[in-house]
Parts: C-alpha cells; structure tokens; sequence
C-alpha cells in the first residue's frame, strides 16, 4: 500500500516510524529539511522536501498513486485544503486529515475526507479521569 | 452592495475606499491588532479584528448580509478557506480570493473561489498586449479565463482576408461573435468575404486562443 504523510512534525514522525516498520510504502512531504533529518537514518521510507501546497511537490510525492492520505500540518487551513486537493484534484479515496478547531471540523465533515479532531480527542481522554 | 474585505493591508484598504466612495458598503477583517489599530485611528471604515476563518468574526461583520468577501490575506490556503466558509456556510454570493502564488491558481479554481485574483498573470497579460499586438486585444476572460472574448483588427496582410467565412478553418472552441467594418455590424455567416480594416469580435477558450490570432493575422504570436 502507498501511504503519504503531509506534515512531519511529531505526529508525522511517529506515524511514518511506525508504519514503515511494515510492508507499505511511506512517503513524508515536509518544507523543514531539519525536520525531515528527524526521521532519521534507519527510516525506511521516502522523504521528500517540499510545500505541501504546491501541487509539483505532492506530485514528486507520489500523490496520484498513494492510497492513503494522511494530512498533519500544524495548521487547520492549509490541511484542509490539502484535503480537498487530494479529493477533487487527485481523486483520492482515504484522506485523513487532521484539525484543531472545532467548528471547522463541524463544518467540513462529510466533505469526502474523516477529520479527525485533536481538540475533541484529548477532551474526551481528560474526561474519562473525571470519575 | 455590502462587501466584506480580509486584510488591511495597502491593498485592502485601497480597495474598502475606493468601494466606499462608490457608495458601497464595506466592513475590513484583520488578524493584527496594530493593523485594526492604525485603521480606527486613521479612517472610519469598520474594522473588524480577528481571524476571518472563525465565524464569530465573520458573524461580527454580518457576514450573511454580505453581497460578496474578498479575501487578500498573503497565505493562499487561507484566502482559500475565507472563501469557502463566507459561501457554503453563510451563503456569501460571490468569493473574490487573491492568489499569492501564481502556480495555485487551479487550486482556487478547483475548490470553489468564483474569482481568484493573480496579479502576476493580469499584468503578464497586460505587458504582452500593450508590448507587441496593437492589432489584437483580449477584451475580456470568462469562466474564471477559460474563455476569452478577443478582437482583431484585419489588416490588408492578413491571410483571410478576401476568403469566405466558411472556407476558412477556425479552430475548434472558436467562433466569430462579429465583424464591425466602419459603421456596420456584420453578424458573421459562411457567405461574407472578410476585408482589410475589418474588425472582427470573437470568442475563443483560452488554449485556442493563439490558434484563432494566428489564423487571423497570419503571423506567430
């Protein structure tokens, strides 16, 4: 399976780490060389240097034949229409997106891509311990 | 009108005078305290401060009366999101986005901003025309510049000059509006025989656009 990560910050990082311990084909797109060099020697995937809004670096990355999308920049608008790029410009089918603000998530859920909502994933883990 | 205008920046402001004094009505939304600052101290244009992408700001600027948002704000995906969420959410008519970054254009595009702006292309355009062919004119770009409204003026060189309308092959996705020889207007039919100084009206989709001018004139633009 080919899986695109948008975004090497932690999350990224983590998520191209673990994955690419597997079979699948991991590609990271990232503008932060520094960054990238995070992942590491032993990182068995792709690294590609780039904005993630410039749709030639999300072609050097592979975007039309990833099955996977994962968008996790830190910021809410650029994911978002990383999303949407991924879907009507590219046609991919599994996006993942990450967001932080709450009423944007509302507003662009069942858009073709899942959000998932950092914000309501921690409170919800807070509120577990309420009790 | 009412207009709603992100960024307060020398264009935006520009720009909410300029509305103003053609008796539009027009509020400014910007993210930087010192910028709303320097704008209620200076001029009275409502000024909003905050991030246009929430929709408490755009709220506080009534946003569900506004006739159209214009977004100048310097990052792309930010334009880009003003746009969508003054159209879906609050049923904005008309989303005019600036586009930073001229190679972004099919994104504005494709993810639903009915007006992008890129400036770089407009002046290209405007260089091209005014530096080299006075004989052709855009007049004017339809469907966010896939579709172009174009004039020509015929000289005694021109290779169709003196052929029938319908012996000359125009190129697909080209079709003549008109021809405007002195004081008449001539609605274009196979049997009429073009002429020097003949000015002729068409509309042509962008990538044909050349095609057209080439067959017209009779020379590589």
């Amino acid at each position: 399976m080919n899986i695109l990560i948008i975004g090497c910050g932690r999350i990224g990082q983590a998520l191209a780490k673990d994955l690419a311990l597997g079979s699948d084909n991991v590609v990271v797109v990232d503008n932060n060389q520094q960054i990238l060099s995070h992942l590491g020697e032993r990182f068995n995937g792709q690294i590609v240097l780039g904005d993630a809004l410039s749709l030639e670096a999300l072609e050097r990355a592979g975007i039309s034949n990833a099955d996977i999308v994962f968008v996790i920049t830190g910021n809410d608008n650029l994911n978002l229409v990383i999303a949407q790029i991924a879907l009507k410009i590219y046609g991919r089918k599994k996006i993942i997106v990450q967001v932080y603000d709450l009423e944007k998530s509302h507003f662009y859920q069942n858009k073709g891509f899942i959000i998932v909502n950092r914000t309501s994933l921690f409170l919800e883990n807070f509120k577990k311990h309420l009790h | 009108m009412y207009i709603i205008i992100v960024s307060g920046g020398t264009l935006g402001l520009s720009l909410a005078q300029r509305l103003l004094r053609d008796q539009h009505e027009v509020s400014l939304i910007d993210i930087s305290p010192k910028v709303c600052q320097t704008i209620a101290e200076t001029t009275s244009i409502p000024i909003i401060q905050g991030d246009a992408t929430s929709s408490s700001i755009l709220q506080e600027a009534v946003v569900e009366k506004a006739d159209a948002i214009v977004a100048l704000t310097s990052k792309d995906y930010d334009n880009i999101i003003i746009s969508q969420i003054a159209k879906e959410k609050f049923g904005v008519k008309r989303a005019i986005a600036k586009v930073n970054n001229p190679r972004n254009l099919k994104i504005f595009s494709a993810l639903g901003v009915d007006v992008p702006i890129d400036s770089t292309s407009i002046l290209a355009r405007i260089v091209e025309e005014e530096a080299s062919f006075t004989d052709f004119v855009n007049l004017m770009s339809i469907k966010r510049g896939r579709l172009s409204i174009v004039r020509v003026d015929l000289s005694k060189d021109s290779p169709v000059v003196g052929r029938k309308i319908k012996d000359i092959r125009f190129p697909l996705d080209a079709v003549l509006v008109s021809i405007l020889r002195q004081e008449d207007v001539i609605i274009p039919r196979g049997e009429i025989k073009l002429e020097a100084g003949d000015v002729v009206i068409a509309v042509a989709n962008i990538e044909k656009e050349k095609d057209l001018i080439n067959l017209l004139l009779g020379k590589k633009i």
